[in-house]
């Protein structure tokens, strides 16, 4: 690769790449995302390589792997350009007849198009998809424009073009300002104002300052900063560069979740590639701005999402939090002022250096600008990653973007991970607003949305997140390490039939106390999911207490399985399955199952084809 | 040259040197904020987080560990809120229902308000106040003793038997650590916990020195009135 | 560890502290946990005091500080698998195996653990297995895994096309 060493080398860069890719007949863009690899996406990139191949279509035809599109519901997916047409659920053996048909001839395979679930018809076109339309994929669009490992896809479709004209002659205060302007907020779960973190920052004394990307995405059911960072790490490292120009910053860090590899792969692989270009190192564009990054890797533990935590593992220690009575914008990394902000949140400066401060801030609500992306996940029809105004309702989200439910009917909706809250079906009007939803016991957090049907306990809910919490805990401080296992212990009780009325009172005094004297965020959000249950599913928590029985038919020590002597046809195949001889019963006769016996293990339920077994 | 800051603490005026924290700048004028975890002139962690207080700022109240606030001129803190109050006793709760065999605890306890505990009594021989780790010598800077593991599974621990080679008997841990003060009438039985309401430590080998309030060893209460008015808001020389 | 692995892991990072943590994880991977002889190792060469590098070890859930099971089956309890029954299938494979997760079977054969979240939403509940995935578990299904892996490690091979098998 030939090094850029001014802004009018990348121009010409940009120029000579964008005729090469115009150059091909077509472009099969394939989606190669954790969430697709899992489901051979490997192998079908292999299939049609082989066969364009083979078919003799390998000169005139351009095969990009990128990072995932976020309709996983559908994946595997492949798009073929300039036509548009949605290929989804693509299997490698497809593979002959695409490129026979589709890219030979022009002809669509119809058991590979997208069927609209409302209309029962197929949709040919990417772009007329209701699940695309729906939202404005300012940043998630680009991943299907790129592969993340060619950091010339990125300088294709224009990526840099706002770092250089930052380097052209914007001051560092005008890039602060114009970042306050767009009224940014940070994308991790804080919300705090991105601009006026950058100023903190720039003002505090000292010549060595520090940029950080989180990238530890703990919150399970989030996968949204993975897939921009595996997708298009480029766009990341960009918002770093500029930002750490804006504050005089000479060095950053990318920390990213150990559970991530392919994360850590890309954009190792993006540093490399933007050093061997000039992009990073000494001199930028000839200026006499120098600046690196270095990748470390998380080492599996929650809290190293929280600020003082991530510095503390970045520099080797255990990741356990430090009081915040002086910022990190001050004293961060090795006490030297630190920029730590979320992987989304840089994302977006790149795009909003390009678009402008109003552009940006001409989105969203009131005090919550421009666009988030979300994980949809749960009980929901189109599982996936979607990128909305900030301000749209929770409704427009699960259910025109996300289709509803694919079984039973929903009965709570879960944002903001273990630090945020349920919110019952008629609290779905409100938007996704950072104070909107703080307001209501949740949060917008780092946008992960978990959608619970009616099968689902909501104290159990509350159950697996202090689980969770108690789990990840630094254990430090009393309220939290204490007072997690105490609220646990007080739940798991309720869930188990031994609830007693004075258990809730307690649990509300217990849970106010580790939320205001708690040393980190973890331990004061750690109380959102009981005390949000508890304000919305009151009578579900009664009815544990009271009745000792669990509606949702979840919780094990209130339920039993049964078998409807009315729907069974005496197969005999629950009696084969179950692994503690717990069924008994003669051929083509109801069965039965011996309570004493029974592990509630749910096997016999699975297997059975007529859903004669059912929880009571 | 110590340059001194003022603040003002429950409505007195305090004068302290730069750099001192607001629970030490209040202990060292007589003004009783329960502690667990502090050692004097070792540095402060807020792991017990009894210390906490009100930090008034633009009419807004934060709370936070008057251990590790540093103190700035013109500070405005608040100890004894009913909030404050409350929630102080709350955590004292959890302290002794964890950890009711020690004498230390079980005062803290008391004069922090605990009238009754609603959970259920363990029997932890460790609160995880870090005292030990944190005054342990050593040997050549190397200790023998650390934290290890995370949350629940968090506990003190020499490991690789380095006790043997790095530990030089100075008996600081055991001196410093609240576990080693038994109750008043012996140690508990697993099963027969319980909250010792009687329990107000009698440190009869400490001598009361005029002038400080030296009963805020192991957290004794505050607003303990053991103490001459008089001596407070002085200027240390 | 040999002391060719040592090397190649220390390279560049000899006697940077803040190194521990990337050094651990090469260690991990290497050797499949961090052994106290390992540890030492680690300690002199970044400097970092041996207790220290032990508090480090066992704060952290991607180092295990005893040896894992031939199959290390992970069972994914994100939020999403979570409301779709990962639980039962993480009890299944506990007691079936007879372990509480992080625990090696007595045979050497098999280690259970739990991560919050591999990011595959779309096709929970999700068990990993030495790089394969599988999708859509139950319980049912995760112990017909269980019971194919013991029969092909006994066996001691493992036919191919099983492996992404729903």
């Amino acid at each position: 690769m030939n090094k850029i060493n001014t802004i009018n080398d990348l121009g010409t860069l940009r120029e000579k790449l964008q005729s090469y890719r115009k150059s091909f007949r077509k472009t099969l863009i394939l989606c190669n995302g954790t969430g697709c690899q899992a489901s051979r996406s490997q192998d079908l990139i292999g299939s049609i390589q082989t066969e364009l191949v083979k078919q003799g279509f390998a000169t005139d035809i351009l095969v990009r792997a990128t990072g995932c599109h976020g309709f996983c519901e559908q994946g595997p997916i492949l798009v073929v350009e300039p036509d548009n047409t949605f290929y989804c659920h693509v299997t490698p053996d497809d593979a002959e007849e695409i490129v026979r048909k589709t890219v030979a001839k022009g002809e669509l395979i119809e058991r590979l198009l997208y069927t609209d679930p409302v209309s029962g018809k197929t949709i040919p076109r990417e772009s007329d998809i209701p699940f695309y339309k729906a939202q404005d994929r300012q940043l998630l669009a680009q991943n299907r424009q790129v592969d993340p490992c060619n950091i010339e896809d990125y300088i294709a479709i224009g990526g840099y073009s706002a770092l250089a004209k930052v380097l052209s002659g914007i001051s560092q205060k005008s890039v602060i300002a114009e970042i306050k302007r767009s009224e940014l907020r940070g994308r991790g779960g804080a919300g705090f104002p991105t601009g006026r973190k950058w100023e903190q920052c720039s003002d505090a004394p000292g010549d060595e300052k520090y940029v950080i990307c989180n990238a530890d995405e703990g919150d399970p059911g989030a996968y949204m900063d993975r897939s921009v960072l595996e997708g298009n790490p480029h766009l990341v490292l960009e918002g770093m560069i500029i930002g750490a120009w804006a504050v005089n910053a000479w060095q950053g860090y990318v920390y990213v979740r150990n559970e991530y590899p392919l994360a850590v792969k890309h954009i190792r692989t993006a540093i490399e590639q933007a050093r061997e270009i000039g992009i990073l190192g000494e001199n930028i564009f000839g200026t006499p701005f120098s600046f690196d990054v270095e990748v470390a890797r998380g080492g599996g533990a929650f809290v190293c999402g929280e600020s003082t935590a991530l510095m503390a593992s970045l520099e080797g220690k255990v990741g356990e939090p430090h009081p915040k009575d002086v910022h990190s914008v001050v004293d961060g990394l090795w006490h030297k002022p630190t920029v730590l902000n979320n992987v989304e949140t840089w994302a977006n400066v790149p795009v909003i250096m390009q678009n402008g401060a109003a552009w940006f801030a001409g989105k969203g609500s009131k005090n919550s600008k421009g666009t988030k992306i979300l994980a949809l996940t749960g009980h929901i029809k189109n599982t996936g990653l979607v990128e909305v105004p900030m301000g749209t309702t929770l409704e427009t989200v699960v259910f025109t973007i996300g289709g509803g439910s694919p079984g039973k009917a929903v009965r709570a909706v879960q944002t903001g991970g273990p630090s945020g809250g349920c919110l019952p079906l008629d609290k779905l009007y409100l938007p996704l607003d950072f104070d909107a939803l703080a307001e209501a016991g949740s949060m917008v957090g780092s946008g992960g949305i978990v959608v619970m049907d009616e099968d689902t306990c909501m104290v159990d809910v509350a159950k697996y997140f202090l689980t969770f919490l108690q789990d990840e805990s630094c254990g430090k401080c009393v309220p939290c390490r204490l007072g997690i296992d105490r609220m646990l212990e007080l739940v798991t009780g309720i869930a188990e039939g031994n609830g007693k009325p004075e258990d809730i009172d307690l649990l509300e005094d217990l849970a106010w106390t580790v939320s205001e004297t708690s040393l980190c965020a973890l331990g004061k959000t750690a109380a959102n999911p009981v005390l949000s249950t508890l304000r919305y599913f009151r009578d579900e928590y009664d009815t544990h207490i009271h009745e000792k029985k669990c509606p949702a038919g979840v919780c094990q020590a209130l339920i039993t399985y049964w078998v409807d002597p009315e729907t069974c046809t005496g197969c005999g195949v629950c009696l084969k399955e179950c692994p503690h001889s717990a069924v008994k019963g003669e051929k083509k006769q109801p069965h039965e199952i011996d309570l004493a016996l029974c592990e509630k293990c749910g096997i016999c339920k699975s297997s059975c084809k007529f859903d004669a077994i059912q929880v009571r | 040259m110590t340059q001194y800051v003022n603040i003002n603490v429950d409505g007195m005026s305090i004068q302290a040197p730069k750099g001192t924290s607001v629970l030490d700048a209040a202990l060292d004028s007589g003004i009783c904020i329960p502690h667990l975890c502090r050692v004097p002139y070792v540095a402060d962690i807020g792991a017990c987080r009894l210390c906490i207080v009100e930090n008034v700022l633009n009419g807004h109240s934060k709370i936070t560990t008057s251990c590790t606030l540093r103190v700035k001129e013109g500070m405005v803190i608040r100890s004894n809120t009913e909030k404050i109050i409350k929630l102080r006793r709350n955590i004292a709760e959890l302290l002794v229902a964890e950890a009711p065999n020690s004498r230390a605890v079980q005062d803290v306890a008391k004069r922090c308000g605990v009238r009754d505990v609603r959970y259920s009594f363990h029997n932890s021989n460790c609160i995880l106040c870090g005292k030990c780790v944190r005054v342990c010598p050593g040997t050549l800077g190397v200790k023998p003793l650390t934290f290890v593991g995370r949350g629940k599974d968090r506990r003190v621990e020499a490991p690789f038997n380095l006790k043997t080679e790095l530990c030089n008997d100075c008996g600081r841990c055991i001196d410093l650590c609240p576990m080693t003060v038994v109750p008043c009438l012996g140690a508990m039985k697993t099963g027969e916990e319980h909250l010792c309401v009687n329990c107000e430590a009698k440190m009869d080998f400490i001598e009361e020195t005029p002038g400080l309030c030296v009963w805020c060893y192991f957290g004794e209460g505050f607003q303990c009135q053991r103490h001459d008015l008089g001596t407070r808001g002085r200027a240390r020389a | 560890m040999s002391e060719s692995k040592l090397a190649a892991i220390l390279k560049g990072r000899k006697s940077q502290p803040h190194q521990l943590i990337e050094v651990l994880q090469d260690v991990q991977s290497r050797e499949g946990y961090i052994s106290p002889s390992s540890m030492r190792d680690v300690s002199e060469a970044l400097g970092v005091p041996l207790t220290e590098v032990y508090s480090v070890a066992s704060f952290y859930k991607a180092f295990s500080l005893n040896p894992r099971g031939k199959n290390i089956l992970t069972v994914c309890t994100g939020t999403a698998c979570h409301v779709r029954g990962a639980k039962m299938v993480l009890n299944q494979a506990t007691g079936q195996l007879g372990v509480a997760p992080s625990e090696m079977t007595q045979d050497g054969l098999f280690t259970i653990e739990q991560v919050n979240c591999l990011g595959a939403c779309a096709l929970g509940p999700v068990v990993t297995e030495n790089g394969s995935s599988y999708h859509h578990m139950n319980a049912r299904k995760v112990r017909k895994l269980i019971h194919k892996l013991s029969t092909a490690s006994t066996e001691g091979n493992l036919n191919e096309q099983d492996q992404h098998h729903q």
